[in-house]
C-alpha cells in the first residue's frame, strides 16, 4: 500500500530486499514509461534496464530523497535517454510530458498506481460481474448488447454493473482502512503505556 | 433514490457513468448530486474508479522478476547491490515526530518514577559530595555511597557500603530539613 515508506537508513543489502523494492515499484513504473514512450515493450525494456544498473551498482550507489522518487527521476530520464537515442519511434510519446516538473511526474505516477490497484481489483471481482464490466468499459458495449450476447435480462446487465463499481470502491476503501488501522493501533498502544504509568504513579 | 438524502446508488451511477440512463434518471441523479456536497464527491471517487483504462496491457511482474533474475546471473553480479536512503518522506516525518514526542514522555514519566539512584565510589581515595539537601558527606576509601539527584519524601535516605569485603566508611554533615521541622538521624546497618 504505502510504497513510499522510507526510512532513515533503509540498505538494501540482499536478494530479498531488492525483490521488494523490485514487486512495489516495477509496475506503476512500467505504466509510466509506457506513457511517455507510448510503447508498453519499450517501457518494460527500459525500466528493466534501470533494476539492473542498481543490482550493478554494488553498493555504492547513493540515493537522494526517497527511493521512490529515485526510481521514479531514473525512469523518467532513462525514457528521455531512450526517445535522444531512437531506440523509440519519437511520434508515440508524449512530448508534453519530458519537460513535466517533479511534481507532474509524481502526479503521473500516482495515477498509474491507482490505475493498477483499480484494474488489479477488477481481475478478482467474481466471473460474471468482471465480464460484464469489461464488455462495457473494455469493448464499450452498451447494456443491450451485453444482455443479448450474454442472454441475460438488461436489468441483470444494470444490476452487475452496480455491483462492480460498488465492490471496486469498496476494495479500494479498504486498502486505505488497513494502513489507518496499523499507525493508529500503535499511537493507542504508546498512549495506554502512558495512561498505566501515571496511574501507577 | 426516493430519499435524496441517502447513500449512493451505485446500479444508477453506473448507468450514469455508462450513458444507459434516461432523461428522467439523469435529471433525478443530478438532482441528488447537489443535495450535498458529500454525494458529488461520492460520485467523484465511483467516476474515477469507473474511467480507468482498462485496456492497458497487464503487466507480469513475476515474469518480468524472473527475467531481471536470468539476466542479473549471467554476469558477475554476485555481489549483491546496497541502497541507501537519506531522505525519508513527509509520512515518516510526521510518524516519527509523534512516536518520538510519545516516547519521550513515557521515557520521562519512566524516569521521575523510578527515582534514579546515583553512586559514588571512592576507590583508592577519599572523595567527598554534597547532596542536593545540602548534606555534605566525606567517603573514606573504598567506600560505596548510594543517593538520590533529589530528595522528594518525608526521609533522606542514602546508602552506604563497601567495596568488596570492606565496610564504608564515611563523614555526614547532615544539613537541617527544611521541610520537616523534626530533624531526627537513622542509622541501620545491615550485617553481612
Amino acid at each position: 500500500m504505502c510504497s513510499d515508506q522510507a526510512s532513515l537508513s533503509t540498505t538494501i543489502s540482499n536478494k530479498q530486499e531488492f525483490e521488494s523494492l523490485f514487486r512495489a515499484h516495477y509496475a506503476p513504473l512500467v505504466g509510466y514509461a509506457s506513457k511517455l514512450l507510448g510503447d508498453a515493450d519499450s517501457a518494460a525494456d527500459v525500466v528493466q534496464q534501470l533494476f539492473v544498473n542498481i543490482w550493478d551498482k554494488q553498493g555504492s550507489l547513493e540515493i537522494e530523497g526517497s527511493t521512490k522518487s529515485y526510481l521514479l527521476r531514473s525512469t523518467h530520464n532513462a525514457c528521455l535517454n531512450a526517445i535522444k537515442h531512437e531506440k523509440v519511434k519519437a511520434e508515440h510519446s508524449a512530448q508534453s510530458m519530458f519537460g513535466a516538473s517533479e511534481t507532474e511526474q509524481r502526479d503521473l505516477l500516482e495515477e498509474e498506481e491507482f490505475n493498477l490497484k483499480v484494474r488489479t481489483a477488477v481481475q478478482s471481482l467474481p466471473t460474471q460481474c468482471r465480464k460484464i464490466f469489461l464488455m462495457s468499459r473494455l469493448q464499450g458495449k452498451k447494456y443491450q448488447q451485453i444482455a443479448d450476447e450474454l442472454s441475460l435480462s438488461v436489468k441483470t446487465v444494470e444490476n452487475q454493473m452496480g455491483k462492480a463499481l460498488r465492490t471496486l470502491r469498496d476494495e479500494l476503501r479498504e486498502e486505505q482502512k488497513t494502513t489507518m488501522r496499523l499507525v493508529k493501533s500503535i499511537l493507542w498502544f504508546l498512549i495506554g503505556v502512558n495512561v498505566f504509568s501515571i496511574v501507577m504513579k | 433514490m426516493e430519499d435524496l438524502n441517502q447513500h449512493i446508488d451505485f446500479e444508477l451511477a453506473a448507468k450514469f457513468l455508462a450513458g444507459e440512463c434516461s432523461v428522467q434518471e439523469i435529471e433525478t441523479f443530478e438532482k441528488w448530486l447537489k443535495v450535498r456536497p458529500e454525494n458529488q464527491k461520492e460520485f467523484d471517487d465511483l467516476k474515477v474508479i469507473f474511467e480507468v483504462d482498462q485496456s492497458a496491457p497487464v503487466i507480469d511482474v513475476d515474469a518480468a522478476w524472473s527475467n531481471l533474475i536470468a539476466q542479473t546471473s549471467t554476469g558477475n553480479h554476485r555481489i549483491e547491490p546496497e541502497v541507501s536512503v537519506n531522505k525519508p518522506s513527509m509520512m515518516f516525518y510526521r510518524v516519527a515526530a509523534a512516536l518520538a514526542v510519545i516516547i519521550g514522555i513515557t521515557a520521562a514519566l519512566w524516569f521521575m518514577n523510578d527515582g534514579a539512584m546515583n553512586e559514588l565510589r571512592s576507590g583508592n581515595q577519599m572523595a567527598s559530595i554534597t547532596l542536593a539537601d545540602g548534606t555534605e558527606i566525606s567517603l573514606n576509601e573504598h567506600s560505596v555511597l548510594s543517593y538520590p539527584q533529589s530528595f522528594d519524601g518525608e526521609t533522606r535516605e542514602v546508602t552506604l557500603s563497601g567495596d568488596e569485603a570492606l565496610s564504608g566508611i564515611a563523614y555526614f554533615k547532615v544539613a537541617p530539613d527544611k521541610q520537616n521541622h523534626s530533624s531526627s538521624i537513622l542509622l541501620v546497618e545491615i550485617l553481612r
